[in-house]
């Protein structure tokens, strides 16, 4: 943790209720100047509410919002120096390309010279040059997102704040407009916090991730620490395909898995408490029944080739099902020995 | 394709029958005397001074009844029309509701509550009954459009640096304008033909030009009430197509 003046913004405390349902709770998190930061949770978790708040159209219930140093919990929404791509891109319908463009700057009082200016290099920057008389209801998708992206940048916000961007795109578009925004993010050099509940998306765009569900942080980190280390057992399902097994932590760095007492790093963890092993699905090796050298046993369920790999599923002796993803097909029936390296095993607790 | 037109057939013999053929009939006693001689002299007459100055007049009724109804209803239709103001929204309901009662029961009515407030009957009282029937008939078509508008709208106009008054006049407003018009066309156009309105609020005092067709009828005066009614529906045909381009 950096110190406070390295923030642009700091979420304090925050809390939010509508009436008796409690959206958001305690949450508290700091974005540094110019990372691009998501905040990832599945429908429901609050994460729109967040981004609200941030850009001042929710006021919190308690807590505050710090923008490089000041409070402006209480400041409207438009006097932030913070621009929002809305979810469904929000363009005025009576207005076309350009004049959608030029709304916040006629808000400025910034000079027509000077507008038309600052118009093109963004239109340029969202490679939309060309279509500044069009109908904006007429445009595609894409071109909308486009045109949205551009009205916010146009102002030169510090902080842009993108809502569920590019939910309503289709797979290819989506994945190039993914590209786009990381280059404007570098080209801006600008805050970006993006609100997402597609996980491959914020692992692939982001600096760092905050991960929400049902209004609290679960976990705040870096795109590989969140894949490599999740913080609990949430996180362990969320987060990637895992096999999760619940174990016993034992004395002297042993944990009782799979009716096996095995070695694990279990620093974090006291004798006898209960956790989870999180287990990538290329981390399990397999090998022959004959072979002594993995202490659990179990039998094919199936095997199928999936392009780079064989998905195979192994119930073990202990009843539970095992996924795993190595470069060998076993036949459905077959009796395997099944290990995982020490470093391989890594355990959360049920909660943080 | 055979089919389809199959089902066109119905509502083309009720054009014919309810719609054409009594214009066509209107048109002629518009220009035929008692004696069915061909003759201009009925839809010439509109531009006797008289007859003028109570077109004029209806005409400013009219206009002067639309923008209260503009005016009035804007507002409660906006309020009620955004979810996060929290009014249930079946309240709207009771804006609209007297569109469902006759126009002549609600006038009586009216008449009875200017009598309890000692408003006298005259021209003011003719504006209150015209606006109070014709509100819901504005209130609604307003209600819908401002319904549509995505409350995501208002609040980019917010993010992007507008006040509260910015957004709604910049925003709102023009975003709006379908729904202004067809309130227009559903409060203007009725307004200019109206008649029992006029005559139960100023006891027969005030002549709207719907009076005076209606009493030009009523007194075997046919085909003069023909020809003003051609002048008054080419009014109404003139304001549609004004509107329509909108």
């Amino acid at each position: 943790m950096g110190r406070s003046q390295d923030y642009i913004i700091q979420v304090r405390g925050l809390s939010k209720r509508f009436g008796s349902r409690s959206v958001l709770h305690d949450v508290e998190f700091g974005i540094r100047r110019g990372e691009f930061v998501t905040i990832l949770g599945p429908s429901g978790s609050g994460k729109s509410t967040l981004l609200r708040i941030i850009g001042g159209l929710e006021k919190p219930t308690e807590g505050s919002i710090i923008f490089d140093g000041k409070d402006i919990t209480s400041m409207p929404a438009e006097k932030r120096p913070i621009n929002t791509v809305f979810q469904h891109y929000a363009l005025f319908p009576h207005l076309n390309v350009y004049e959608n463009i030029a709304f916040g700057l006629v808000m400025k009082g910034v000079d027509k010279q000077q507008q038309a200016e600052r118009i093109a290099e963004v239109l340029q920057i969202v490679g939309m040059q060309g279509y500044e008389n069009y109908d904006v209801r007429k445009l595609s998708g894409g071109q909308q997102q486009r045109v949205a992206i551009a009205r916010a940048i146009v102002n030169k916000p510090e902080v842009l704040l993108l809502d569920e961007s590019l939910s309503a795109l289709d797979h290819k578009l989506r994945k190039q407009m993914q590209r786009e925004l990381k280059a404007m993010h570098r080209q801006l050099g600008i805050t970006f916090i993006f609100v997402t509940h597609d996980q491959e998306e914020a692992i692939s765009m982001s600096d760092n991730i905050v991960v929400l569900q049902e209004g609290k942080v679960q976990q705040i980190a870096s795109p590989s620490e969140i894949y490599n280390h999740p913080s609990n057992l949430f996180m362990a399902n969320f987060i990637g395909e895992n096999n999760i097994i619940k174990i016993q932590v034992l004395d002297g760095q042993k944990i009782f898995l799979l009716g096996q007492s095995v070695e694990a790093d279990t620093n974090r963890f006291m004798a006898g408490d209960t956790a989870y092993a999180v287990i990538r699905p290329e981390d399990v090796l397999i090998s022959d029944a004959t072979s002594e050298e993995f202490p659990w046993k179990g039998v094919v369920c199936s095997s199928d080739f999936r392009g780079v790999y064989y998905e195979t599923f192994v119930q073990t002796k202990t009843g539970e099902i095992l996924q795993i993803r190595q470069d060998k097909e076993y036949e459905t029936g077959t009796s395997v020995g099944i290990g995982v390296a020490r470093n391989d095993l890594y355990l959360v607790g049920a909660e943080a | 394709m055979r089919r389809l037109s199959t089902f066109v057939a119905p509502y083309a013999i009720f054009m014919v029958i309810l719609v054409i053929l009594p214009l066509v009939i209107m048109a002629q006693y518009a220009v035929f005397d008692k004696e069915g001689q061909f003759t201009l002299h009925f839809l010439l007459s509109f531009t006797n001074e008289e007859i003028l100055n109570t077109f004029i007049y209806s005409i400013g009724v009219a206009m002067e009844t639309t923008i209260l109804c503009i005016l009035l209803g804007y507002p409660i239709a906006y309020i009620l029309s955004r979810k996060e103001m929290g009014f249930p929204a079946h309240l709207i309901t009771f804006f609209i509701l007297p569109m469902g009662v006759n126009m002549l029961l609600n006038t009586f009515a009216l008449v009875a509550v200017l009598d309890v407030l000692h408003i006298p009957l005259g021209t003011t009282a003719l504006v209150i009954g015209m606006v109070y029937n014709f509100l819901p008939f504005m209130v609604q078509p307003l209600y819908n459009s401002l319904c549509k508008i995505d409350s995501n709208l208002i609040e980019a106009a917010y993010d992007l640096g507008a006040s509260k008054i910015t957004a709604f006049f910049k925003i709102v407003v023009p975003v709006s304008i379908p729904g202004i018009v067809s309130g227009v066309m559903m409060v203007f156009m009725p307004t200019i033909s109206t008649f029992a309105i006029s005559e139960l609020l100023t006891m027969n005092k005030v002549k709207l030009f719907g009076s005076v067709v209606q009493a030009s009828i009523g007194s075997d005066m046919l085909n003069y009430g023909a020809a003003l009614s051609i002048v008054m529906l080419l009014v109404v045909v003139i304001t549609q197509v004004l509107l329509k381009d909108r």
